[in-house]
């Protein structure tokens, strides 16, 4: 009712409030984990919206109280791995579906939708069986192995919306004048797709950066954790205090925030792009 | 071995006639078909390796699986038939979950579709900074699960929450509300996060749709007098009809599958409260140490999903014939 007289009033003043009121639900949560990970422990459970005194004490004992740096390694070469495969795998998948009109294309390209059906823990209690008895588990390579089937899928799928924009008489052309498929895909294909490639790596790195399920089960040793599972292993753990934890949610955060935000305006015309042609 | 190729090929290509394009695309297509054919299917083994080696191979093992007793404290399985499947159908227990699932699934689409909706009406509109925004909207959703459940975990904590805090001022009794381990607000609670880790998704996709709209139809529209309302229920919504519905598919795969959100923000609790079929699933097998079992609700799990999956497509289906 308020808000009916305010729009008739100023629709201006009535859109600013609904922006206003949108960006504090959306962006407050990382404020508040950003600003109490540097809150000085006196005022950390006080709940002043803006604390007055500031410190880093909290990461200090989170990197000397638990093998974070060794997280963080795990994390990055996992998501390394992941990507660069992944990149690889989708960009060869993706070019078959969208230039060659066979049949076995068409196939493949619902199996990939299909694939979205899948429930993550029917996937997860067989690898587990499965890469015991080949001894991969709690390693780094068993672990790269099971994530390409989260980015895989959605990647061709996403990458092969970016193909199909792409003229076909242009891939004609390149094969007209007689051009091996890789040449054409290499020199032709990819520079003008490229945002979508950029896409795609960006996003199979935030996945396997962000993924907590498959470590979980295939990773039990302390050494060998990523990054989202040892911090929920402080979650879990009583005698970790508040502010280290959120110090470690804040590293956690951060790498795929400041890579998201770089790249932004490629990630959200990906996405878009995606929704109407895909 | 390829400019040998090349050299063979161009003449044939390269004709003076108007239809050269056509006809030698017709005359190629024998070898040069063939040859297509092969390339794309190569090109398409690594990504079905994956596919079959990670999806396949676990979906048959876990489905042999639940046809035994196997369990991860026992070397040797032994086959049962249906028995895990039988008891676990008698067990009210079962349902229940199947049941909890549901309501978790539905309410969490219905509202990341409502307030995606919103948000992405909001984003469609002219004002500075907009395309800042759209950028920071998306963050919820490109932050790790973890990372999502410790911000919650910690804004309402029943002792130091910010919101806790906030509540308390309005009502005191509110703030000492323990979301996610009180009985009857866990759920809720959950849901609530995943909404708001869902929304940044739905509403960039459906942006995407409101984009698509063609402006002549909404001007039309209010050139001959529509409201606004008027127009957003007969113009709009009927144009997007297809990416809500779309929308709604995904999304109900997304949170029927999900587990991370719902185990790292209650691990299934308070006394099973927010246990949904993934994380019972992933209970059975890695606590109970059931395969076996766990196999059986892994299948169910499927199953179901397979189920919801064939109406929607069935519905879209009947949709598009009308339409």
């Amino acid at each position: 009712m308020a808000r009916s007289v305010l729009a008739r009033v100023s629709p201006r003043a009535a859109l600013w409030l609904a922006i206003v009121t949108a960006t504090i639900y959306v962006t407050f949560p990382f404020y508040w984990l950003l600003i109490s990970s540097v809150t000085h422990p006196a005022e950390l459970f006080t709940g002043d919206l803006v604390p007055s005194r500031f410190t880093l004490d909290s990461y200090g004992q989170l990197f000397a109280a638990s093998p974070v740096l060794t997280w963080v390694g795990n994390s990055v070469l996992v998501a390394v791995a992941v990507t660069s495969l992944t990149v690889v795998v989708s960009v060869m998948g993706a070019y078959s579906l969208a230039f060659f009109d066979t049949r076995l294309g068409q196939a493949a390209g619902r199996l990939i939708l299909f694939t979205y059906m899948f429930p993550g823990v029917v996937i997860v209690v067989p690898a587990y069986r499965i890469l015991s008895q080949m001894g991969l588990v709690d390693s780094v390579a068993g672990l790269v192995l099971v994530e390409l089937v989260l980015t895989v899928p959605f990647c061709i799928w996403m990458l092969r919306s970016f193909f199909i924009q792409i003229p076909k008489a242009l891939f004609e052309a390149g094969r007209v004048d007689g051009a091996s498929h890789l040449r054409v895909l290499w020199s032709v294909m990819l520079p003008i797709a490229r945002p979508g490639v950029i896409v795609i790596a960006v996003f199979s790195f935030i996945f396997s950066w962000n993924e907590y399920l498959f470590p979980l089960v295939l990773v039990n040793s302390d050494a060998d954790k990523t990054l989202p599972l040892g911090v929920a292993g402080f979650m879990g753990n009583l005698t970790v205090e508040w502010g280290p934890l959120l110090a470690s949610g804040v590293v956690t955060v951060l790498p795929v925030l400041v890579l998201f935000l770089f790249l932004q305006r490629y990630l959200v015309e990906g996405l878009m792009v995606g929704a109407v042609k895909g | 071995m390829t400019a040998n190729a090349a050299l063979r090929e161009r003449p044939r290509a390269a004709g003076p006639r108007p239809d050269a394009g056509r006809g030698s695309h017709t005359r190629r297509r024998g070898r040069n078909g063939r040859r297509d054919l092969i390339v794309s299917v190569a090109l398409l083994v690594p990504a079905a390796a994956v596919i079959v080696l990670l999806m396949g191979v676990p979906l048959a093992t876990v489905v042999a699986d639940s046809f035994t007793d196997r369990s991860f404290l026992r070397p040797v399985a032994e086959f049962v038939g249906l028995e895990n499947y039988s008891e676990l159908l008698g067990d009210p227990a079962f349902w229940q979950t199947l049941g909890r699932s549901l309501l978790w699934t539905g309410a969490s689409v219905v509202l990341q579709i409502a307030l995606g909706l919103a948000f992405a009406m909001l984003l469609n509109q002219r004002f500075r900074g907009r395309g800042l925004l759209r950028g920071l909207f998306l963050l919820p959703w490109v932050t790790p699960v973890v990372v999502v459940a410790l911000i919650w975990k910690w804004m309402l904590n029943d002792l130091y929450g910010v919101i806790n805090g906030l509540l308390g001022t309005v009502n005191p009794a509110w703030g000492d509300l323990a979301w996610f381990s009180d009985q009857s607000l866990a759920l809720g609670t959950v849901i609530g996060v995943n909404v708001w880790r869902g929304v940044p998704f739905t509403m960039i996709i459906l942006l995407a749709g409101l984009q698509s709209v063609p402006k002549e139809l909404v001007e039309a529209a209010s050139v001959d007098g529509a409201g606004r309302l008027r127009t957003f229920l007969n113009v709009t919504l009927p144009h997007l009809r297809g990416i809500l519905l779309t929308v709604a598919m995904i999304f109900t795969m997304f949170n029927f599958n999900n587990f991370d959100l719902v185990y790292l923000g209650t691990r299934g609790g308070p006394a099973d409260r927010t246990m949904i079929l993934p994380v019972k699933t992933y209970d059975v097998a890695f606590n109970g140490l059931q395969v076996g079992e766990a196999g059986a609700w892994a299948v169910l799990t499927l199953i179901t999903i397979a189920l919801i999956a064939g109406i929607y497509f069935a519905y879209m289906r009947r949709a598009e014939r009308k339409y």
